[in-house]
Parts: structure tokens; C-alpha cells; sequence
């Protein structure tokens, strides 16, 4: 058996036993020796170059070297107030107009020990009170002031009023036209309006004064006997309010139910360039 | 959750800055009558005063007219009928005015009235009442009689809502009665058409079986001018409408094209090559006093007087490079160029009030044509149509409140109409191609058939 093992590994025979489970440790001694030698060489060289010439970020004046101290310990210099995560107010994690899609939950690791407070069962969802409903079904009194609807009185947003890119203006017409006849004072300002443009008045005029005309409608519409009651003291502007009226001119006849033979306008604008 | 932030931000953008552009843009609307707020009236349907069918149907086609007029307007916002109360009225003691007045209606006028037979005739009684002034709220009274046929009671309906447009719209007439002249090609030929301003009544005028374009009303609708190619080589017909026969005017050498009627009728300005190079001429309408009014190379064509004052002619040349858009005197001089953003610019149409010039120009990046509006004292242009299509020869209402244009959006070449700040588009014609369209003025009779 002996010689048959022998014949099967050679490599085996060619070594004794002992020196065949021991082979590194005379390389791994050498490998040891050689590094301590490199980094004593490494240290050595390093000083003696340190010595010879500056590094980076010597101070060459040595003798002028400025003292730092921290600002916490510098008395009278208040610090600056510390960094704050602002909130937007514009764009927030309020609830917009659009219906917001479901959010994927993301996958978290959950401990055991944090467990997710039913919310429902550890807050009760509070009752509401009920509303007393008769309250509101009460008619509402009208202040003993107030003006019956259509029969007079200014109105909250006067329809004899207008504002377009070229300024603001209104009308005003003599007697009780304005409240007979509501809607025909609306169609002469939204005509006198629409004419009136800011391509008139050169672009280095921005305001103006406000300007009073006063002219006449006839019977028939036609517009007569302009005039300017109070100039805005620019001759453009006062020449764009002309323009606006006579442009406007045939307007509606009067209301066949009127029985003047003409009706007096004022007409004022307040150019403001926007 | 790093998103949300930035989507907010996207949703801000997007709310505000269509805002800021239209509020860039508005400034247009005041001189074309439509930067007013709107009229808020309600249409109730007219109701029979009998049951006979004829009534019936003639009323039905009534209601829809006059519906269709004044929503078509551009100064009404229409009251949605699904909120008007119950209990519609036809006479002015059944209107009561609380529930007009308040929500949901909250109307400022209300139309209404009833229709009857009278000794065979359609009688219509129609009223428009101020519901804010209920003491008196009278505002229009009128009582129209015709047969009783769909064609009269579509007459009608354009009359009352004519009526209602000129009180309400500040003394600027409707213009319910007008009619729109165009090209069409469903014969086979390219002939020259007429029907109302709503695309009803489509009636051919020409039947030369040969090309007919570029028809042009006259200031008293009486004639149209339109380029014929019947006799081999492109001339000036001139078509009466009270006679149905041609007027004469005289025959040129070479290429006779777009008449362009002056605003008092005397004057035909075109584009004619008899001298060799397309030029603008003008002449008497008989062909007299004929006159050359541009001198310089290359083409100068498409005419437009201006209607206010008839002292300038708006027209495109291609002295420089590309079309352009061109302003001169009448008598010729003066010539100066209104468009100097480069592009490409044709078919300029003068807006009633002299203050706008409406053009189709095709600008380097959308490689086809779009209507434009020129404001001739500042020089701002403003586009009119966007993202559908080809879209030319744009052609004004005489209230200056619509234009009416040929496009190619709804697959071939039809007539459409809009508001002149270019919303509320409507398709007009839809049989064969049809384009070239030109508007009536006002003076003519809506009585006058053809």
C-alpha cells in the first residue's frame, strides 16, 4: 500500500511532511520587513523634504499671521439670524382645482415597535351641531332707506359708467332721462366708449385730467353741439374725447316714449394709459 | 412629494399666463365695437296664437331666426332657456319681472311676443322690455305682417333683431338683412353666389360656365363687380342685381383682376397688366377718366378703398421681395409700407370705420396664411386665427363687429364667419368648395330678392 501511495503523488513524496504545512511563513516574514523598511523610508524622506522648501498654504510672513476666533466669542456683534425652511404661499400642499391622484404608498420597512395609530378609533370624528334652519327662511327686512328696484336711485355699479384700455368715463344725462330710460344710456356710453381709442393720444401721455364734454343728441340720434365744458389741459386727450363722440355719431334715435326734442349729455373721461 | 411643488407651480403658469396675454391683446376689441360688456337677454319662443300647422312651422322658423341673430351678434349673452321661469309671455300685463330679475335669469332685456294669422298673413307682435325699470319698461313695440312662408318670417326675424341690435348697440344698425357674395365651384364652374348673411338662401348669379372670381358689392348693393375669364383673357364684369344683366365696362390687354368698389359708388380702382406689369388703375364706372396709380416693378394688386374716408387705398406689392401690405393716397402718391415684419401678406380688406385693415399674411414660422388686424394709427398687429388651417380674404360687416373669411379647417375651402376678434368661427356653406367671400353694406333692401 505504502509503494502504491508513492507512485499515485509524487508531489507528496518529494517534500517531508513537516516543511509541506509550513511553506509561507518564511515569505510573509520577508513581505513584513520590506513594508516596515518602506514606511520608515517614506517618514524619513518626508521630513527631510518638509525642512527644505514650503508646502502648500505656508504663510511666507510668518511674523504677521492673523489671529481667527470663532464669532460666538466676540462680544457685540450680534449673529445673523439662523437659515429657516421658508413656505411658499402660492404653491403649497393645499387642495387644488384638479381632483389629486392617489399617491403609490411607498414600500417602508415597519418596525414592530412603531405601529401606525388607527386614527379613527384614537380621535372620534366630532358632531356637528345642527343648524337651525328657520332662521334663514325669516324674511329679510329692507332698510327703510332703501329704494324700490327700478324705481330710481344710483345704482351699486352705474351702467352710465365705463372703463376700457384707453381710461375710465361716464355719462350723464339731463333730468330723469337717465332713469326712464336706463337702457338707452348704456347703449350711448358703450358706443362712446368703443370709439375711444388709445391709438389717439401719442404713447408719452400716460394720465390726464379728467375731461368734461357736453353735447346733444337729437331725435333722430344725430350728435350736435359738442363742447368742452372742462379741459384735461392736454389738447390730445381733449381731441380724443371729440373724436370718440363724433365717431359715434348717428346713435340710437331717442325713445320713441320721450317727448324732448333733444337730450343734453355730459360725457367725461379720465385717460390713464395701463 | 418633489413634484408637487413644481406642478403647483406649472398650474400657476398656465392660469395666469393666457390672462396676461389676452389682457395684452384686448386692446383691439374697443375699436371694433365688441370690448363693451355684453347685454344680458333673454329670447323666450314666440308662441302661436292658433294651432294651424303653417303657424306653427312658420313660427318655429321665426323663433330660430331671431335666436340665432342675436346670439350671432357679438353684444348679447344669451340667458340659457333652461333657466327662464315658467309662464312665458306674449303680452307686456303677463311679464312678471321678479323672476327675470333674479337669479338664476337675471336678465337685463327680455324679448317676447306671439305670432297669429290676420286675413291670411303672418302677423307678429314682438316687444323688448328693460326688466330693471318695471315701471316702464317699454323699450321696442313692433307689429310686422308678411305671408305666411318660411322666406318672410326669416325676413321678419332678421327686421326685429335689426331693431333690437340698433337700440341696444348704441345706434350701429344689425346687420341681420345683409348679404355675403363668394366664388363657388359646386356647379362645376367657378361662379359667383349669393346668400344671406347666415349662409340661408344660396342662389347662384352668374352662369357663365367659365371662372368667375373676386366679386365686389357696390356701395348701394345694386351691382357687383368680379373678374371674368369668359372671354379667354381675365376682365372686369360688372353684374346689376335690379336688372340681372351685365353693365358694360371696357376690356383691357393682359390680366384684369380684384375691383375694388370707392364708398360713394363712382370709382372702380383694379389691378390690370396692359401696360405690361401688374398695376394698380382706377377708373369712372363706365370705364372713363381711366388712371394709373402705381408705377414701379412687379405686382401690385388687391385694392382696398377706405370706406370712411375714400381718401386711401390699402394694397399688397411685391417691389421689395414677398408681398406686403402697402397704404397710398387715392390719386397715388403717398405710397408707404404698414407691415415691416416681413413675411408673407395678401387679400387686405379696410375695416368700416377706417381704423383697422384685415389681411391674410403667412409669417415664416406657420408656413400657411392666418387672418391678421392691423391698427393703421399704431402700427399693432393682432391674429385673428390660430391652429386651423389655411385662412384668407377676410371680408368686413358693414357694423365692423364680424369679418367672414374662406378656410380649409374642416377639410376643403368654405366660407366661415366670425367676430372680429376672432372667436365664435361659423361654417356658412358646406357644398362644394367655396371661397372668396365678400360682404354686403347696409343700404341694401331686404325685400330685394334674386
Amino acid at each position: 500500500m505504502a509503494s502504491m501511495q508513492k507512485k499515485i503523488n509524487p508531489m507528496i513524496s518529494r517534500f517531508p511532511k513537516g516543511r509541506h504545512r509550513n511553506g509561507l511563513r518564511d515569505p510573509i516574514g520577508i513581505s513584513i520587513l520590506l513594508h516596515i523598511v518602506l514606511f520608515s523610508l517614506i517618514l524619513i524622506s518626508s521630513r527631510i523634504g518638509f525642512s527644505r522648501s514650503p508646502g502648500w498654504g505656508t504663510v511666507l510672513d510668518g511674523g504677521r499671521a492673523v489671529k481667527v476666533k470663532t464669532v460666538a466669542s466676540l462680544q457685540g456683534i450680534p449673529l445673523p439670524a439662523g437659515m429657516r425652511a421658508a413656505t411658499s404661499t402660492i404653491a403649497n400642499q393645499t387642495r387644488g382645482l384638479h381632483k389629486q391622484k392617489k399617491k403609490r404608498a411607498k414600500k417602508t420597512v415597519t418596525t414592530p415597535k412603531a405601529k401606525i395609530q388607527k386614527f379613527d378609533k384614537a380621535v372620534p370624528e366630532p358632531k356637528f351641531k345642527r343648524i337651525n334652519t328657520r332662521i334663514q327662511k325669516e324674511p329679510i327686512k329692507p332698510p327703510d332707506n332703501a329704494v324700490p328696484f327700478g324705481q330710481g336711485g344710483a345704482p351699486a355699479i352705474s351702467y352710465a359708467q365705463f372703463s376700457n384700455g384707453t381710461g375710465q368715463g361716464g355719462v350723464n344725462l339731463g333730468g330723469d332721462f337717465g332713469e326712464r330710460f336706463a337702457w338707452y344710456v348704456q347703449a350711448v356710453r358703450s358706443r362712446i366708449s368703443a370709439n375711444w381709442l388709445l391709438a389717439t393720444v401719442s404713447s408719452r401721455i400716460s394720465t390726464a385730467p379728467r375731461l368734461y364734454i357736453n353735447f346733444s343728441i337729437l331725435r333722430n340720434g344725430q350728435i350736435d353741439n359738442i363742447n368742452i365744458t372742462e379741459s384735461s389741459g392736454i389738447p390730445e386727450v381733449d381731441r380724443s374725447g371729440i373724436r370718440a363722440i363724433l365717431a359715434s355719431s348717428p346713435l340710437a334715435p331717442l325713445p320713441r316714449n320721450y317727448s324732448g326734442s333733444n337730450v343734453s349729455v355730459e360725457f367725461w373721461f379720465d385717460f390713464q394709459r395701463q | 412629494m418633489g413634484k408637487s411643488p413644481l406642478l403647483c407651480m406649472l398650474f400657476v403658469i398656465i392660469l395666469f399666463v393666457p390672462a396676461f396675454f389676452f389682457a395684452q391683446e384686448d386692446w383691439f376689441r374697443t375699436g371694433i365695437n365688441l370690448g363693451v360688456e355684453k347685454i344680458r337677454l333673454a329670447n323666450p319662443e314666440f308662441q302661436p296664437r292658433s294651432t294651424d300647422s303653417p303657424l306653427h312651422s312658420v313660427t318655429k322658423t321665426f323663433n330660430e331666426v331671431l335666436w340665432n341673430d342675436l346670439e350671432a351678434a357679438g353684444i348679447f349673452d344669451m340667458v340659457n332657456p333652461s333657466f327662464y321661469p315658467l309662464g312665458i309671455p306674449t303680452e307686456p300685463q303677463e311679464v312678471k319681472f321678479e323672476p327675470w330679475s333674479e337669479p338664476p335669469v337675471q336678465t337685463q332685456m327680455l324679448v317676447f311676443g306671439k305670432t297669429e294669422t290676420i286675413q291670411g298673413n303672418l302677423v307678429v307682435t314682438a316687444r323688448l322690455f328693460d326688466i330693471r325699470s318695471p315701471l316702464k319698461p317699454a323699450v321696442l313695440a313692433k307689429r310686422y305682417v308678411s305671408e305666411i312662408n318660411n322666406r318672410s318670417a326669416r325676413g321678419v326675424a332678421h327686421r326685429f333683431a335689426d331693431e333690437i341690435i340698433l337700440n341696444l348697440g348704441g345706434g350701429l344698425p344689425g346687420i341681420n338683412s345683409t348679404q355675403i357674395t363668394f366664388v363657388s365651384k359646386r356647379s362645376g364652374h367657378e361662379e359667383i353666389m349669393v346668400m344671406d348673411y347666415d349662409g340661408n338662401s344660396q342662389l347662384p348669379l352668374t352662369n357663365y360656365k367659365s371662372m368667375s372670381l373676386t366679386p365686389r358689392w357696390s356701395h348701394d348693393n345694386t351691382r357687383i363687380a368680379f373678374t371674368s375669364y369668359s372671354t379667354g383673357t381675365p376682365q372686369i364684369f360688372i353684374h346689376s342685381l335690379e336688372t340681372n344683366r351685365r353693365i358694360p365696362f371696357p376690356t383691357y390687354r393682359g390680366l384684369n383682376t380684384t375691383p375694388a368698389w370707392s364708398p360713394k359708388g363712382d370709382k372702380i380702382a383694379f389691378c390690370s397688366s396692359m401696360s405690361g406689369d401688374p398695376e394698380i388703375y382706377v377708373s369712372d364706372v363706365n370705364g372713363f377718366n381711366l388712371q394709373r396709380l402705381t408705377f414701379s416693378r412687379g405686382v401690385d394688386i388687391s385694392p382696398s378703398w377706405n370706406p370712411r374716408t375714400g381718401n386711401e387705398i390699402a394694397f399688397i406689392s411685391d417691389r421689395i421681395g414677398p408681398p406686403q401690405l402697402y397704404i397710398m393716397d387715392a390719386n397715388g402718391s403717398n405710397v408707404r409700407r404698414v407691415i415691416t415684419m416681413g413675411g408673407s401678406a395678401t387679400t387686405p380688406a379696410w375695416s368700416p370705420n377706417g381704423q383697422f385693415i384685415a389681411f391674410a399674411w403667412m409669417v415664416g414660422e406657420t408656413g400657411h396664411y392666418d387672418i391678421y388686424l392691423l391698427e393703421i394709427a399704431s402700427g399693432r398687429v393682432v391674429q385673428l386665427t390660430h391652429d386651423s388651417g389655411r385662412n384668407e380674404r377676410p371680408s368686413w360687416a358693414p357694423d365692423g363687429r364680424h369679418i367672414v373669411f374662406e378656410s380649409n379647417r374642416s377639410g376643403s375651402n368654405q366660407v366661415w364667419l366670425m367676430l372680429s376678434d376672432g372667436s365664435s368661427p361659423r361654417r356658412l356653406t358646406s357644398v362644394g368648395r367655396n371661397w372668396g367671400p365678400a360682404w354686403s353694406n347696409l343700404s341694401r333692401s331686404p325685400e330685394r330678392g334674386f
